[in-house]
């Protein structure tokens, strides 16, 4: 009983398979089966995405908290009005609308990606209706409808074609295969449709000849619909980046609130007015949350991103920036990425070795015979004086010049072209009286009843099959090139079916083809290494070939066989996935003769053995895996626009050392993450212990709620941004990837910040505050003064100059989780010099400038205090720079590790 | 464990769509003793099915060497009640029917004959949606949405009994979803102890489809986390190349108002591949 679909249908058949004629629908029937079907379209447009994705960044957990806040603050302000909580409330409200800003720009892409499916599709077809061709809008196709291809048309439905004259289609956006395939209406082997050389697919186009064919699949139905629809409109998992960043807030969200609401009700308890309690809770949870924090990591990402671009690496998706620093595996293509994608002729081979088994160069007349024969079995175009087509044909015209012959007078006598098959991996071309053929050795080979004029036995074939074995070995592509002369009857013009002329073919001598290796790419695959990174090699290529270019570029040892570390397509196909997961921990890194299909079943193995995958695709069938990956890496020049569109990353050169060095930038990015949430994390330990002092004890406030919000949204910022911009510590590459498990937000670094950093800055500021206070007379016991009292007054700005200054230590500590971070040079990364004048100027302004003054209820200090508060730069620094040396100290005596905590 | 089916019922309104879901009744029936596939055509406006519309479906069965038997029913508004007046009533007999190919700014399942059927138990019932119809009924590779609850993949057991004899390749899916606020805080280690359930889960379904059905030659297993088990199916039953997406239907899974949110209108509207909802007949129907 016949297993079929559509493609394994002969053609008479088709047509009543699907209730049409050969004269199509009439127009009541089309009109019928469009209402049922709906139109052919890919989509049905949205055009209210923009607003829904900014809503959804208005409702994140985030900015909701702070819009609450917001709102409280607008509360507390009709009941005191001289208290600023309006400012406050303000201020809070711009941050909140700033990170949804932000988040709003970075995720919305729906619009872009929309626009580039809808160019796939033509925009008027011709279309038989009751037998006569008319001329449609694509979307009004429906099944069954017969429609008319020609030359350089694209097709709008996936349609089975009934008749083709010299059909080839280019499936390119689907497929990611740059070769034409040759199409006949015949029934196919095919067991898949995507496979099948007798069905046109939707988005692809006519190379040349024409058609006819019988829609079966429109709109979303498409093959092309179908995948691309997926890759747009799932959602991307979050990053480990998202996952961090989001637990975080939480983490601090819980113990801001959490703070704040113990304060609120101990205050009501101990009796205080319910507006003070409402103000204390509003300063803790302030005090608590860094409000200017996901600016910076977004900002951080931005510049992150800018240098990846200048790097070739076009980043459409600010989290991948850090997703690549933590990717333990790279799936890479091979031709284009690994290679400079430019095949060069560097060897001609008679087709039969010496007697000793080696390679016999190909000279003379028999040079000439073979790179005709190959040039007939080829094409090219002249336009505008320069010779067009596929880059091996257009050599073998050079040497066809080289060698004094005309290649010409080949592209006048050649009568008909059979084109590269993917399928049956030749090409072919005929004269008038002689038929070629060039291609795989193996696809030849079965038609070859001669080796350079001498009748060929099984002998010869085994030599020539070992010949073939020894050149691929040594990392070439051999293109195998036979002919025969055509008798009196095949003479005449007009097209034969394929086998009638590939029969009785001579062997004249075989190609050798070298793609050669980005120079770049042995030391980039040598510093991934050195970083823990695997790499993997997935190609269409010969095991041998692959394997080959897989030990040049360091990728396999250097005397590793194909048999020990590459597997074909084919047994990948009929492995398990615990079969799989087997090979590849036991030292598979080659993975040839494979489809992009295969590559999904190649990165869920590794995800199953809990590796961090980064995968390279370019064609349309890649494009749901690349966005559904971890992190799908696009090819900029080789890529269609969907897979681009559904990557996270772009390589713009399509180089794989740029994908190294962004790994080396990723890593830099949440390295560089980790020391600035670490530093701002560090004020929150001045600004909280206030609260906590003036709770439980009858001490004024040391820090007013305006003032933190000076620090966390003012002063913090710059120096933040430029521990953002940092550039890669020496020896990041030198270190594992970042585990799965190593978290943004350890108990380590809040330690680190709260407990010891923070605890020192807000002993030493709250040392000023109470010395300003001793010297204006107040003790304690003593009532609390006014916010408007000038002691108490200048006695905050004390305080918080105190902590500006000090941030100015913290800061350059920061740099560096093991050095000094003065070793660097603060000239290096000139925003920090910004960061540290910021602080300076603004410690400074908060006791003598007036203005500021005023918004911040400051007052001037003497300047012995001021110096005073210097001390607390080289005191925090000191005391951090003493603790790593410690830390250094014991991770050499023993396993000790230092984690994200500096 | 249910009865293994032995009739195939169509419901057919004319539509390419249920000639589409034709397709896969005579795949199926073929495997049946006798071969044979009632149609039973649900007027549109009173008309019965166009002659040619018959003959095509008979030339269809033909070729498959599958006897077609035809039966007009009734004009109803009540087009579910109709087609189950007509079917035996127990666990032998499946309707298959269909969602809607299009959405004309409705839901895909809502208010549809099969989403009336499944609501009912009195026999089993098979809804689909077809976007491949270059299949011609033919899922060589088909996918098992399964998950924790009881009995499902018992439930599940005669439509794959029905769909194995034509699969080269069987994937057993299971995605557990975890709430967003939860997944960005999920670690890592809890996140492999919920992929190793899942997979436990799967191990055990599959041992149980074995005792009755007898699976193609490969079978792959395949668990995810996230956050929406909807359109993380669909991606994986995208990834296995999967050509039809089998589920179990229950009360939870149906719409009971028109909701993008909905889990099958979410599937059904993100599949790549057919999908089909089946509910088995209640014991005792």
């Amino acid at each position: 009983m016949p297993q079929r679909q559509i493609q394994n249908v002969p053609p008479d058949e088709v047509l009543s398979l699907l209730g049409s004629a050969a004269e199509g629908l009439t127009n009541e029937e089309a009109a019928r089966r469009l209402k049922q079907v709906g139109p052919n379209v890919l989509s049905e447009p949205d055009r209210h995405a923009w607003l829904k994705a900014l809503g959804r960044q208005l409702i994140n957990f985030f900015t909701l908290l702070l819009l609450g806040a917001a709102g409280i603050c607008a509360i507390a302000h009709q009941a005191a009005p001289d208290e600023g909580m309006d400012l406050m409330g303000w201020a809070l409200s711009g941050v909140a609308l700033l990170n949804a800003l932000f988040a709003f720009v970075q995720e919305y892409r729906a619009e872009r990606a929309m626009q580039a499916l809808l160019g796939f599709l033509p925009q008027q077809v011709t279309v038989l209706r009751a037998g006569h061709p008319v001329r449609l809008t694509a979307d009004q196709l429906v099944p069954g409808d017969v429609i008319e291809v020609g030359e350089g048309d694209r097709i709008a439905a996936d349609a089975r074609l009934l008749a083709g004259e010299g059909l080839s289609v280019d499936n390119a956006p689907l497929t990611g295969e740059s070769r034409a395939m040759r199409c006949r209406p015949e029934a196919s082997d095919a067991a898949r449709t995507v496979d099948a050389d007798n069905v046109l697919f939707a988005g692809c186009s006519v190379l040349r000849g024409s058609g006819r064919a019988v829609v079966f699949a429109t709109g979303r139905r498409t093959e092309f619909g179908r995948i691309a629809m997926l890759s747009t409109e799932v959602e991307r998992a979050p990053s480990p980046l998202e996952r961090e960043t989001a637990h975080m807030v939480r983490v601090l969200t819980a113990i801001a609130v959490g703070m704040g609401v113990a304060f609120f009700v101990y205050g009501l308890v101990a009796g205080r007015p319910l507006l003070v309690n409402l103000v204390f809770m509003m300063g803790i949870i302030v005090a608590n949350v860094p409000e200017g924090l996901l600016p910076t990591f977004t900002l951080a990402l931005a510049m992150g991103s800018t240098r990846m671009a200048k790097r070739q690496v076009l980043v459409k998706s600010l989290g991948a920036v850090e997703t690549l620093g933590a990717v333990q595996v790279v799936c890479t293509d091979k031709t284009g990425t690994l290679t400079r994608n430019d095949l060069r002729l560097t060897e001609t081979v008679a087709g039969a070795p010496d007697a000793d088994g080696a390679p016999r160069a190909c000279e003379g007349d028999a040079l000439r015979a073979l790179i005709e024969a190959a040039y007939l079995a080829s094409e090219t175009k002249l336009v505008e004086g320069e010779r067009r087509g596929d880059p091996l044909d257009v050599e073998l015209a050079g040497k066809l010049e080289e060698l004094g012959a005309r290649p010409e007078a080949i592209d006048e006598a050649r009568a008909e072209v059979l084109p590269f098959d993917v399928n049956l991996r030749r090409a072919g071309g005929r004269s008038a009286e002689r038929f070629a053929v060039k291609g795989a050795w193996m696809a030849l080979r079965p038609m070859i009843a001669r080796v350079e004029g001498e009748a060929a036995d099984e002998e010869a074939l085994a030599a020539t099959d070992a010949l073939v074995t020894a050149l691929t070995r040594r990392g070439k592509r051999v293109i195998a090139v036979a002919s025969r002369p055509l008798g009196p009857d095949e003479e005449a013009a007009g097209e034969r079916p394929r086998e009638a002329l590939e029969r009785d073919l001579d062997l004249l001598g075989l190609l050798c083809l070298e793609d050669p290796l980005r120079p770049q790419v042995p030391d980039a695959v040598a510093a991934a290494k050195r970083a823990g990174v695997e790499v993997i090699m997935v190609t269409g290529d010969h095991p041998e070939t692959a394997t080959e270019i897989a030990r040049q570029a360091g990728i396999v040892e250097a005397g590793a066989e194909a048999e020990q570390v590459a597997m074909t397509g084919q047994v990948l196909e009929a492995k398990s996935r615990a079969e799989l997961e087997a090979a590849l921990e036991g030292g598979t890194r080659v993975f040839a003769r494979t489809t992009p299909a295969q590559k999904m079943k190649i990165v869920q193995a590794l995800q199953g053995l809990g590796k961090v995958v980064a995968m390279t695709g370019d064609g349309v069938n890649d494009a749901p895996a690349l966005r559904a990956a971890e992190l799908g890496i696009a090819m900029g020049k080789q890529g269609t626009d969907v897979a681009r569109e559904a990557a996270q990353i772009v390589l713009l050169d399509d180089d794989f050392a740029s994908i190294v060095a962004g790994i080396q930038e990723g890593r830099t990015v949440f390295a560089n993450i980790q020391k600035f949430t670490n530093y701002v994390l560090v004020s929150n330990g001045p600004e909280i212990l206030p609260y906590i002092l003036f709770i439980l004890f009858p001490v004024p406030l040391a820090l007013t709620v305006i003032q933190i919000l000076s620090i966390d949204l003012g002063t913090d910022i710059v120096p933040s941004m430029a521990l953002g911009r940092e550039p890669p510590e020496e020896g990041i590459m030198d270190l594992p990837p970042r585990s799965r498990e190593e978290s943004l937000l350890s108990f380590r670094l809040i330690a680190h910040s709260y407990f010891f950093l923070g605890l020192l800055e807000a002993a030493w500021s709250l040392s000023i505050f109470a010395w300003v206070m001793a010297e204006g007379g107040w003790r304690i016991g003593m009532p609390i003064p006014a916010s408007d009292d000038p002691t108490y007054q200048a006695a905050t700005g004390a305080a918080l100059s105190t902590i500006l200054l000090m941030q100015i230590g913290n800061l350059i500590g920061r740099r560096s989780r093991t050095r000094s971070g003065l070793d660097a040079g603060l000239f290096r990364n000139p925003l920090i010099v910004v960061g540290i004048l910021v602080q300076i100027v603004f410690s400074w302004a908060v006791l003598y400038w007036a203005p500021l003054q005023t918004v911040l209820a400051t007052g001037p200090v003497d300047l012995e205090i001021y110096a005073f508060a210097w001390l607390g730069v080289p005191l925090i620094w000191g005391a951090d720079y003493l603790r790593k040396r410690v830390a250094g100290w014991l991770r050499a005596r023993g396993p000790s590790p230092d984690a994200a905590a500096q | 464990m249910a009865e293994r089916i032995q009739r195939i019922h169509v419901a057919d309104d004319g539509s390419e769509h249920a000639t589409w879901i034709l397709h896969y009744a005579l795949r199926m029936a073929r495997h049946l003793d006798p071969p044979r596939v009632q149609v039973l055509h649900v007027p549109n406006g009173g008309a019965s099915l166009p002659a040619v519309h018959r003959a095509r479906q008979e030339s269809f069965a033909e070729r498959l060497g599958v006897e077609l038997v035809f039966r007009d029913l009734p004009a109803t508004p009540d087009v579910a009640a109709a087609l189950s007046d007509h079917v035996r009533p127990g666990a032998e007999d499946v309707v298959l029917v269909g969602f809607r190919a299009h959405r004309h700014g409705r839901g895909l399942a809502l208010g549809t004959g099969g989403h009336a059927l499944l609501e009912r138990h009195d026999h089993a019932v098979l809804a689909m949606r077809v976007v491949e119809p270059g299949n011609l009924g033919l899922p060589r590779v088909a996918a098992l949405g399964l998950s924790e609850s009881p009995g499902l993949v018992e439930r599940l057991a005669p439509a794959a009994q029905l769909l194995a004899p034509d699969l080269e390749e069987l994937w057993l899916l299971h995605v557990t979803e975890v709430q967003r606020r939860f997944l960005g805080a999920l670690s890592y280690p809890r996140l492999r102890e919920l992929e190793r359930h899942g997979l436990e889960t799967l191990e055990r379904c599959e041992a149980t489809l074995r005792r009755t059905v007898e699976l193609p030659p490969r079978v792959e297993r395949c668990t995810d986390v996230a956050e929406a088990w909807p359109t993380q199916l669909v991606m994986d039953a995208h990834r296995a190349h999967a050509h039809l997406l089998l589920l179990g239907a229950s009360d939870h899974l149906l719409p009971r108002r028109f909701s993008l949110s909905n889990p099958l209108e979410a599937v059904l509207r993100n599949a790549a591949c057919d999908v089909a909802v089946f509910r088995a007949a209640s014991p005792g129907a």
